[in-house]
């Protein structure tokens, strides 16, 4: 069964009539022009937004379950992170605990070390550099233990080595029972790391499907008006912008 | 942290009943007073210091945890309690009931139980202006609704009906614990414990919000319920307090400050710290205020505004040099 199934999703201006279903294991990569609505349909899933139509996690309607309840399962990762306060790392990550109304040890530990920020616990975050605060918040977010992770756009300002990290932790989190919605821009990570794409267009799905389905040059004529050559034969896949 | 400051609140209490004009036992002139005997140490500790150590500890806890509480509700370690209007409210109240002679029935305690009504409307009012609240929102809020109570308070202050009332009126105004009796403690006790449980059952979400309305949403946390019940609770206490002592400045926007790097800038953690550490300076104030030569009483608010201002320049200075 899915583990996310979206039907008829509709959000004023912004989405409109959104069918989606999200599997367990998934990574599933949200694309599309500025305003096409990536964020508002990861703002719906984390229960930012009030929406019309349905959201169903295991069959359950989400709008019906307990915040802190979909809260445990579903966390959101925000495009734009930053602490009001000058925080020490460990006290971010236990941060991600919140749903859950502990601050286990052993877990907040294992997100550390999963992102590679355990000699940082008693750092100061905002004294780290872009890239590292970026692998703070992920493992705010991974202590929380959720099966899906909503990620907005979390390779935006940060440099080549830092999108790989960050690109392998999600790919790594989409496994067994959990998965991943990625909201990126950068076509050619897209169409590499994730299962699936859905590519929005104003606030509607214009196509849906396995990367080489979805990224024709047709399509990215049509969505972002450029013209792209599209290759998908060597080992990773190179979408090239030609005007 | 929190029993080393309980600790040094209770050496501080006990301080403070012993500080005074005349020498007394104090733990004797306790136990008299609380069997009932007559004595003059009775007189001394129970009506007078005793009230007097109290009120200044709840006056201090009151503001503290309003500030620690406002300032991780807004996120702006500039918020001061007064943002919310209620203790521009309160005052008003109270000078209404010197300048119209309103709760005659009430007695000593009618500015209190007035001040106290008038937090509450200009809060309320405070709270329909601002809307669904977005952060901004509470601070212009906030200033219009105390603006606008501000004023009135002007307009009573000139239309005062004779020299008296008009300076019965300022000094009020000035803050004070002292010369008042345990019936105020029974205005400013439930206050704080109303208002600090309504706080402190939202402080998951101010720790929430240290990343932001979204991060905190995401968790499963109400920000509007809770912002609500934290503006609610920090208004009672900010109300209650001003109504009972008068404006005491800087304590609710300072304690917060000196507290904050004890508890790891945590500000879930920095709520009781920050009512602890809030009394203790409110009641070392008026130890000293009581210390100072005898002539004209050196009022407590203007005090703790004398040794806080400076210090906030000190803290401005800091911030400055962080971004330099």
């Amino acid at each position: 069964m899915a583990l996310i199934a979206i039907e008829q999703l509709q959000l004023d201006s912004r989405l409109a009539g959104i069918n989606l279903t999200l599997q367990p294991g998934e990574l599933l990569g949200v694309i599309g022009p500025n305003g096409a609505g990536k964020s508002s349909l990861l703002e719906c899933l984390a229960g930012l937004q009030a929406y019309g139509g349905r959201i169903a996690l295991d069959g359950e309607d989400i709008a019906r379950l307990q915040g802190l309840k979909r809260a445990r399962r579903i966390a959101l990762l925000p495009q734009r992170c930053q602490s009001a306060w000058a925080l020490k790392v460990a006290d971010v990550i236990a941060l991600g605990r919140l749903p859950w109304g502990d601050e286990d040890a052993a877990v907040i530990d294992r997100a550390a070390r999963q992102t590679g920020v355990a000699e940082w616990l008693e750092a100061r975050v905002d004294h780290l550099s872009g890239g590292e605060q970026a692998r703070v918040w992920l493992a705010r977010v991974l202590a929380g233990e959720p099966e899906i992770i909503l990620a907005d756009e979390p390779l935006a300002s940060l440099d080549l080595h830092y999108q790989q990290r960050v690109l392998e932790l999600l790919r790594q989190h989409a496994q067994g029972p959990r998965s991943v919605i990625l909201s990126i821009h950068d076509l050619n990570l897209a169409a590499g790391w994730c299962d699936r794409l859905l590519l929005l267009d104003s606030g509607r799905v214009h196509a849906l499907g396995t990367p080489q389905e979805v990224l024709t040059p047709e399509a990215i004529r049509q969505v972002y008006q450029v013209e792209a050559e599209v290759d998908f034969s060597g080992e990773r896949p190179l979408i090239r912008v030609l005007r | 942290m929190t029993p080393a400051l309980t600790l040094l609140m209770l050496l501080t209490a006990l301080v403070s009943l012993h500080v005074g004009s005349t020498d007394i036992a104090v733990f004797d002139g306790l136990w008299q007073w609380l069997n009932g005997t007559d004595s003059a140490a009775a007189i001394v500790i129970g009506e007078i210091r005793l009230p007097r150590t109290l009120l200044a500890l709840t006056v201090g806890a009151a503001l503290g945890l309003s500030g620690a509480a406002l300032q991780g509700l807004l996120r702006n370690p500039l918020a001061d309690p007064g943002l919310t209007g209620a203790s521009q409210g309160a005052a008003l109240g109270a000078a209404s009931v010197f300048y119209f002679g309103l709760f005659p029935a009430a007695g000593a305690a009618a500015p209190a139980l007035a001040g106290l009504i008038g937090a509450g409307i200009a809060m309320s009012l405070m709270l329909l202006l601002a809307g669904p609240s977005r952060q901004a929102m509470v601070i212009m809020a906030g200033l219009a609704i105390s603006t606008l109570t501000g004023s009135l308070l002007a307009a009573v202050l000139n239309f005062a009906p004779n020299p008296f009332a008009l300076s019965e009126l300022v000094f009020w105004l000035l803050g004070s614990v002292s010369e008042r009796g345990l019936d105020h403690l029974g205005i400013l006790l439930p206050a704080l414990l109303i208002g600090g449980g309504l706080i402190w059952s939202q402080r998951r979400l101010l720790l929430g919000l240290s990343l932001g309305e979204q991060v905190a949403q995401s968790m499963g946390l109400s920000y509007t319920r809770g912002s609500r019940l934290i503006i609610f609770g920090a208004a009672l206490l900010v109300g209650a307090s001003v109504a009972v002592a008068g404006a005491i400045g800087f304590v609710g926007l300072l304690v917060p400050h000196l507290v904050r790097p004890l508890v790891r800038n945590r500000p879930d953690r920095l709520l009781i710290p920050a009512a602890l550490a809030g009394a203790i300076l409110v009641c070392l104030a008026d130890i000293v205020v009581r210390g100072l030569p005898p002539g004209r009483e050196l009022k407590l608010g203007v005090l703790t505004s004398l040794i806080g201002a400076p210090l906030f320049i000190w803290l401005v200075w800091q911030e400055r040099k962080k971004w330099l």
